[in-house]
Order: structure tokens, then sequence, then C-alpha cells
């Protein structure tokens, strides 16, 4: 019996220009009780739109879909959370606000307070937690959401790797539990282990349905193709990206600033799963990038280990402290084919190879 | 047996209601919320609940005494008349400044998350209802201590009017967040409508003094004008019931009902345009 079916599903935003923007357009597809689906695509691919569609925040413009069993969609961890209330009242306020009956959330209570590893704050109001205990008692809240059908979107994106680890293997047991989980993440490695049939969307359109592994591959590809083609995006004009075995030359060009105030830059990059490799950041070697006129070309010059293959890469753009642009995937460092070492395959090469270093025999 | 959810373009008023009725429990939490946050320091809580409409009173009391030479009932049963304006006029104000602020404050948890959005309405509409009763106690209090002439006969025009305004307020908040989501710059613009309000309505006067017939014909079927005139009839402070409480009943539930249309139309699309 399926859990979720979509008949020509789309959604179309007008434009304040008179256009129109389909996000989806066509999406036909079924996903069966019990299966663990992931949805992978670029940012604009529709992958949100398809679960706002589903959850109810927003109404497609054509098709139908048909939803069997109670439906909760997590978007955003820690929804409606009030600062002033303790926390104690927001496990209560947040589990009412994403549907959890009263009597549940009654009878979880302290199993959620444990999950959180809050312990004595609990009954201190929020405004005095740090963000890592906010984020951990707002999934503790949702790993215990009784719902038929869960769709998480980028809630892995949060927290730190602990924290992660133990919200991957609250999803699992939510899949032993025989939920349906439909599953969003850029985080690549994520949706392998989870998921064993994935839909890849791209601008709009369902363009795979099928095995994890070949759904990756395909993304993958989707992204190479991408970074070929690379469109203004936010602050960012142009993004050159030169690499060779060991350095690797990153230039960006990036215009629309506010004049004369110090800008931040990082990047990072990832191997094609979403595993973060390496962080560049100017902050990490205290320079200070003053744009005049308001533009600046910057040019990123680094050593690297990493094994021949292509590291899709975000950027992060910062002014007076305040984020001024996060973009995933801009752009792909493609680090050419090599076999520096004499492995008979170099494949055999592990992620990162580090260079600089000693052994001593003793 | 499951319930199959059928997902399409638009929504029944049928199954509209039932998603209202079946979330209660997020509409209960989101009003404990409020309440929580404005009366978490009890005495803090009722105070600014009656704050507002007390120095309403304070300042158009004084101006009304010195600019006045002609008082309709007795001193002290005159601030009690005035109060009774001041709060239903209050209320309705308080209720649709917040719905609109509401709206505006959850945009994230709009576009996040499901739940019926007819309580981005009901909550604040509910919590400045409890602060009007909060003010109605006072309003209580002042008619005891004047020379008010009540009558038990005359008492179910209070709740009539609690009914007619509570109906015409929800129409009006209704109405409000369809406006500002449709285009926000209507924000700034409410709340000067609102307070202009404290001009339009008999809130300094009786209905029987306004001797403008075009005045007097508006009023006739203004709900607002009418519970103002059946609170100070059901407490004695004026002499007559208001002339027509059908046209005012009908001028409510038609607010009630371009209110909650609007509403309707615009919650297909609150979180794209949010």
């Amino acid at each position: 019996m399926n859990a979720i079916s979509l008949q020509n599903i789309g959604k179309c935003y007008p434009l304040q220009s008179g256009a129109e923007k389909w996000a989806l357009r066509n999406l036909n597809g079924e996903i069966p009780q019990g299966q663990s689906i992931g949805i992978i695509g670029h940012n604009g691919a529709g992958k949100s739109t398809l679960l706002k569609l589903l959850s109810g925040i927003t109404f497609p413009t054509e098709g139908d879909a048909y939803v069997r069993g109670s439906f909760s969609s997590l978007l955003e961890v820690g929804t409606g959370f009030h600062p002033d209330l303790s926390g104690r009242e927001n496990i209560h306020l947040n589990g009412s606000i994403i549907g959890i009956p009263t009597k549940e959330i009654r009878a979880s209570e302290q199993a959620i307070i444990d999950f959180s590893g809050v312990g004595d704050y609990i009954d201190e109001p929020l405004r005095t937690y740090s963000s890592g205990m906010r984020l951990r008692l707002a999934f503790a809240v949702l790993a215990h959401l009784t719902t038929d059908i869960l769709a998480l979107d980028e809630v892995l994106a949060v927290g730190d790797s602990q924290f992660q680890v133990q919200c991957m293997e609250r999803i699992f047991n939510m899949r032993k539990d025989g939920r349906t989980i439909l599953f969003i993440s850029h985080n690549l490695s994520a949706v392998r282990q989870l998921c064993e049939r994935t839909w890849v969307l791209n601008n709009g359109s369902l363009v795979f349905d099928g095995n994890t592994e070949d759904a990756i591959v395909l993304y993958s590809q989707l992204n190479s193709e991408k970074s070929q083609r690379f469109e203004k995006v936010g602050f960012i004009e142009e993004i050159l990206c030169n690499a060779t075995e060991r350095t690797a030359k990153i230039e960006v060009h990036i215009s629309g600033l506010l004049k004369n105030d110090p800008l931040e830059v990082g990047l990072n990059i990832h191997d094609r799963y979403g595993n973060a490799l390496l962080h560049l950041s100017s902050r990490f070697i205290n320079r200070t990038i003053l744009p005049m006129n308001g533009a600046v070309s910057l040019e990123l010059n680094f050593s690297h280990g990493l094994k021949p293959g292509e590291y899709p890469f975000h950027i992060h753009l910062a002014q007076n402290e305040e984020t001024l642009q996060w973009s995933e995937q801009v752009s792909i460092v493609k680090i050419p084919p090599y076999n520096p070492y004499g492995f008979h395959n170099p494949e055999a090469i592990q992620s990162a190879c580090v260079r600089d270093f000693d052994i001593e025999q003793h | 047996m499951q319930r199959v959810r059928h997902i399409t373009s638009s929504q029944s008023l049928r199954d509209w209601l039932l998603q209202i009725l079946s979330r209660r429990e997020t509409l209960r939490m989101l009003l404990w919320k409020d309440l929580k946050v404005q009366y978490g320091h009890l005495f803090l809580g009722l105070f600014w609940a009656i704050s507002q409409p007390l120095a309403y009173l304070l300042v158009i009391g004084t101006l009304l005494r010195f600019g006045s030479t002609e008082p309709q009932i007795n001193e002290r049963g005159h601030i009690a008349f005035l109060f009774a304006g001041i709060i239903l006029w209050n209320f309705a104000t308080s209720a649709v400044s917040a719905t609109v602020n509401n709206v505006y404050a959850n945009s994230s948890m709009i576009s996040k998350v499901y739940f019926p959005r007819f309580y981005l309405v009901l909550a604040p509409v509910a919590r400045s209802g409890l602060d009007f009763l909060l003010s109605f106690l006072l309003l209580i209090l002042l008619v005891l201590i004047s020379d008010v002439d009540f009558h038990w006969i005359s008492f179910w025009q209070i709740p009539m009017a609690f009914l007619l305004i509570s109906i015409t307020v929800l129409g009006l908040a209704a109405f409000a967040a369809f406006a500002v989501v449709r285009n926000r710059h209507i924000r700034h613009a409410i709340p000067m409508v609102m307070y202009a309000g404290l001009f339009m309505f008999p809130v300094f006067q009786t209905l029987q003094g306004i001797h403008y017939p075009i005045l007097s014909a508006a009023y006739s079927e203004n709900p607002i004008a009418a519970s103002m005139n059946l609170l100070r009839g059901g407490m004695g402070m004026t002499d007559s019931a208001f002339p027509s409480i059908l046209g005012a009943s009908v001028g409510a539930l038609v607010i009630l009902f371009i209110g909650i249309w609007s509403f309707r139309r615009m919650e297909l699309q609150i979180a794209d345009r949010i």
C-alpha cells in the first residue's frame, strides 16, 4: 500500500515581474508504506517545495497528492520556540505546534528531557541556553514524533558531529519501527546510509527514481554540469577554479558589498557524499579584506592532499559579523588524475593525503 | 483504518473547519504561550491589560471635563459611560493590531510548519478578549461606585454586546490579516485607521446625542456602535436599547463572513507570500 501518491503535481510561484516560476512540474511517483526515500537535488530543484506541499504548508497549483496516515515534516529544528518560556514549557509548545497530541508529549516528557541532555537547565528560560542546547532540545522533541510518515529536510545540517550521530541513530530507529521517511539532505553519505531508494530533482522535475548509488552518481554529474556554467549567485559575480595534484587556486569576484567594511570569506570543500574535507577562512589567517567601491577580487591559493576527483564547495560571505551569503555547491574543484605514489590502483588513496608529516624509526 | 488526505489546489470549507477543530490543542498552546508571556508576572500582566484603557480614560475624561459643560449623566456615571466605550473600542483595536503583528512575528513558523492558519487570528483575538474581560471587571467596579440606575430587565443587553463585538472583531482581524499578507505596507496604515475609530465611533456620546442624520444612519447598522450602546444600556447608563439590533447583528455577520472569506482566499498562498 502506498503512503504517498503524487499525480502530476506542480507548484508555480508568480514573480513580481509578472512572469511565473514553476518550482515543481508534472511530478508523478509513489512511495510505499515503510520505505525510506532520499530526495536530492540542487538548491532550487524543488525538494523543499515538495515537502511543503505534502505537509499542507502550501498548496499545489495543479495536480493531486494522496497521503495515507499522519504526516509530519521537519523543515526547521525548533520552530515556535519562545525564549521567555522554560525548556520544559517549550517542549509542550513546540510539540503541539508540530502536531504531537498533548497526552503524548506529557507521556514522553521525561524521555525527551533525557534525550536532550539538558538536565537541570530544563526549567530555566530558553534564552539562557546555548545554541547547542536549544538544538538538542528541539531535536529531542522531533525524535518523539509518532506520525506514520516523517519528512526531514536538512535537519542534520545543524549541530556538532556527536549530535548528528545521535540524530541519525534516532532516524534509523524510526525506520526500524516501519515508518515511512522522506529524507532531504545535501549530506549524500547520510542519504546513502538511510535510504535504499532516492529521487533526484532537477529544475522542478523528477529526473531519477531508483537505487541510491545511481542517484548519487547522476547528482554528481548534474553538479559537474552546473559548475561548468557558473551563473551569478548573490554577491558572487564569477568563480574560477584551477587545481593541480598538490595545489589549487580559486578566484572569486564579488560585488555589491558594503564599502570599506571588512569582508570575511569562508570556503567548505566537500566530497560528493557531502562530507566536509577542507575549510578555508580568512578568519583563520587573520586576513583583513577591505572591499574598495563595494567590490573585490580574491585569489585563494592553498595546497591540498585531495585524491583525483571533483569536489563541490560552499561559500560563506560576512560583513560586520552578519552573514551576507551562504551558498552551497557554488562550484567544483577538479583535481586532475595523478598517481604520484605508484599505487597499482590510485582509487586506493582514501580521502585526503597528508604529505607534511614525519615517521621516526626507533 | 488510516485516513487518506487528498491534497489539491483548493480546500473545502468542511476540511478547513475540521482542521481547525482537530488541532485545537495547538490553539490552546498558542494562547497559553501568549498568556504565559504576558501574565507570567501576574500583577504586571494585569496592570498592562487595564493600563491602556485607563490611560485613555484619564486623557479623554480630562479633556471632556474641561471641554464640555453638559455631562450626559452624573459625574461618576459619566466616567463609567466613557470607560464602557473605551474598553470596547480598545478590544477591537488591540485585537486587530495583535493579529497583524502575530502574522508577521510568526512568518518563519508559517513557512516551516503546518498548523491551521486561522489560529493566527483566533489566538490574538482570544487574548485581547481576555484583556477586555479584565477591563470589564473594572467597569463593573466603576458602575457600582456610580449612581447609575441599574435594572435587571436590561441585563440581557450585556451578553448581546459581548457577542456582537466578538463576532465583529473576529471578522475585522481576519480581514486585517488578509490585507497585510496581500500588501505588507497596509500594516502601517492599520493602527491609524483603528485609532481614527476613537472619533468615528460613539465613544464620547450616546447615539441619541448624535444629531447628524447621515452619521446616525451609519451608526444604526454598525455593530461596534451597537455593542457600545447595548453595554451602556445593559449597565443602566443610557435609557434605551439600540434601535436596530437586527441591523447591527446582520452587520456583524457580514463583517465576519467577509473576513473569513478573504482570509481563506489568502490562506492558500500565505506561506508563499509571507
